[in-house]
């Protein structure tokens, strides 16, 4: 710092008339302490002051030397505790010892808001550990959604290939009747499209074939019967027609189907026209 | 004596010492009191509170505070001013009428004849500008700020600032 410019400032001016702030008192005082010309500067204006006070000097009455002297002597040394602000050349600079300068009502106010910090931090982990598991939770079901998505995808593009095969203009419609015997109320669809020699079998009414089992689906020509592969409930699904069959049946074979049919019939269906 | 044996004369409660601090000073404390109060009766009680206030108080005096002189002098003079400011004292002005009531008229034309003379400083304060002498009276004497001097001088405060800063060097060079 610039020394000059500081004795120049005339703040050393209110310090001595007693009207510096208490932190500019103290900054004075620490910087005389350390600065021999600020020390120098100080001293010369207090001794100014101290002349000039001391021209209004004036004798008091005679008596009033005993009655004070007499009053020192009552007085106990344990006051010398009581902190007067009139002690200081600043009026209100206090002559408070350094232990004494903290405000206790701060001291107290920084524990309540560290004892506070303290209770956030803990609030704060925990909401951040809520947050975590919140987090994976969340990330585990966007899965379990994507992989959802993914298998309706898969369904919608199958159900989409099979109304394609349904919808084809081309398409003889087969109805096979359930045997009145096994399965009266089941009924068979096959979609045969003549011109390309394909054909797709769906029916979801027959009864559930037992373990080991599986429905197979013959073709009839005249009198020669040909085996047109085997199938599962509930799903369109492509069968063998490379001639031109007059009629279907299907029977319950094991499963896989067998060469030449062996178990019962549970429907059959002409071809129209 | 010098000073540092005196203070620490003062320090063990040394009634001697006192004494010789009231043979010393009490002439100087009573009339910095005066000026203040402008009521004997009245600053003789304070005369009385400020020698009780160094006995209680001469531990905590050292010499970053100044000269001993000035450390009590301080002490009388903010004793002064906190009486002045205080209800009871606005109360017993009320009392004793506007007459006794210290005014800025007054500056340096109490005491200061009977005084300066006697203690060897000559009127050199009369050389000391009115200006000047106004603003270190109301500062010094009547605890103004320099905002309380701007508006009771209805002068502006960079001018107050300005005349308390010339105001202190001038009495420095004064007293050279």
């Amino acid at each position: 710092m610039n020394v000059k410019n500081y004795i120049e400032s005339g703040i050393l001016s209110l310090y001595v008339l007693g009207i510096a702030t208490e932190e500019e008192a103290e900054e004075i005082e620490q910087l005389a302490a350390t600065h021999p010309e600020i020390k120098q500067a100080l001293t010369e204006l207090q001794e100014a002051m101290d002349h000039y006070a001391a021209q209004f000097e004036v004798a008091p009455p005679a008596h009033l030397k005993e009655k004070v002297l007499n009053q020192l002597a009552t007085q106990t040394t344990t006051s010398s505790d009581d902190h007067d602000p009139s002690l200081s050349a600043q009026g209100d600079a206090s002559l408070t010892p350094l232990g004494k300068r903290y405000n206790p009502f701060l001291v107290a106010a920084s524990y309540i808001l560290l004892a506070l910090s303290f209770l956030l931090n803990i609030y704060l982990y925990n909401q951040w550990s809520d947050s975590e598991r919140a987090l994976a939770l969340a990330r585990s079901e966007q899965y379990d959604m994507a992989r959802s998505l993914e298998v309706q995808n898969t369904q919608f593009t199958e159900m989409e290939e099979e109304i394609a095969i349904l919808k084809n203009p081309n398409n003889t419609i087969i109805t096979l009747q359930g045997v009145e015997e096994l399965a009266p109320k089941a009924t068979a669809t096959i979609y045969w499209d003549k011109s390309k020699e394909e054909a797709y079998i769906y029916t979801a009414s027959l009864p559930a074939p037992p373990a080991g089992k599986q429905y197979q689906l013959w073709a009839v020509e005249d009198d020669i019967v040909w085996d047109a592969g085997v199938f599962d409930l509930g799903l369109v699904q492509e069968v063998k027609c490379r001639r031109k069959p007059t009629q279907f049946i299907i029977t319950l074979e094991k499963a896989g189907g067998v060469p030449k049919a062996e178990g019962a019939i549970y429907a059959v269906g002409d071809v129209q026209g | 004596m010098d000073e540092a044996n005196l203070v620490s004369l003062l320090k063990r409660k040394d009634p001697k010492a006192f004494e010789l601090l009231y043979d010393n000073y009490s002439g100087a404390l009573y009339g910095v009191i005066l000026k203040v109060l402008h009521n004997k009766a009245l600053s003789e009680d304070i005369l009385q509170d400020v020698f009780v206030k160094i006995w209680n108080n001469i531990e905590q005096y050292n010499t970053t505070k100044g000269k001993l002189y000035t450390w009590i002098i301080n002490i009388a003079r903010n004793t002064a001013i906190d009486k002045l400011r205080s209800k009871s004292y606005k109360q017993e002005e009320v009392n004793r009428g506007i007459d006794d009531t210290p005014t800025l008229h007054d500056h340096g034309s109490f005491s200061t004849k009977q005084s300066t003379d006697a203690i060897g400083l000559g009127r050199w304060v009369e050389r000391l500008k009115e200006e000047h002498k106004i603003i270190i009276d109301l500062i010094y004497f009547k605890g103004y700020t320099q905002s309380e001097v701007a508006k009771e001088l209805e002068i502006p405060l960079g001018t107050v600032k300005t005349r308390v800063r010339s105001a202190l060097n001038h009495l420095k060079e004064l007293i050279r």
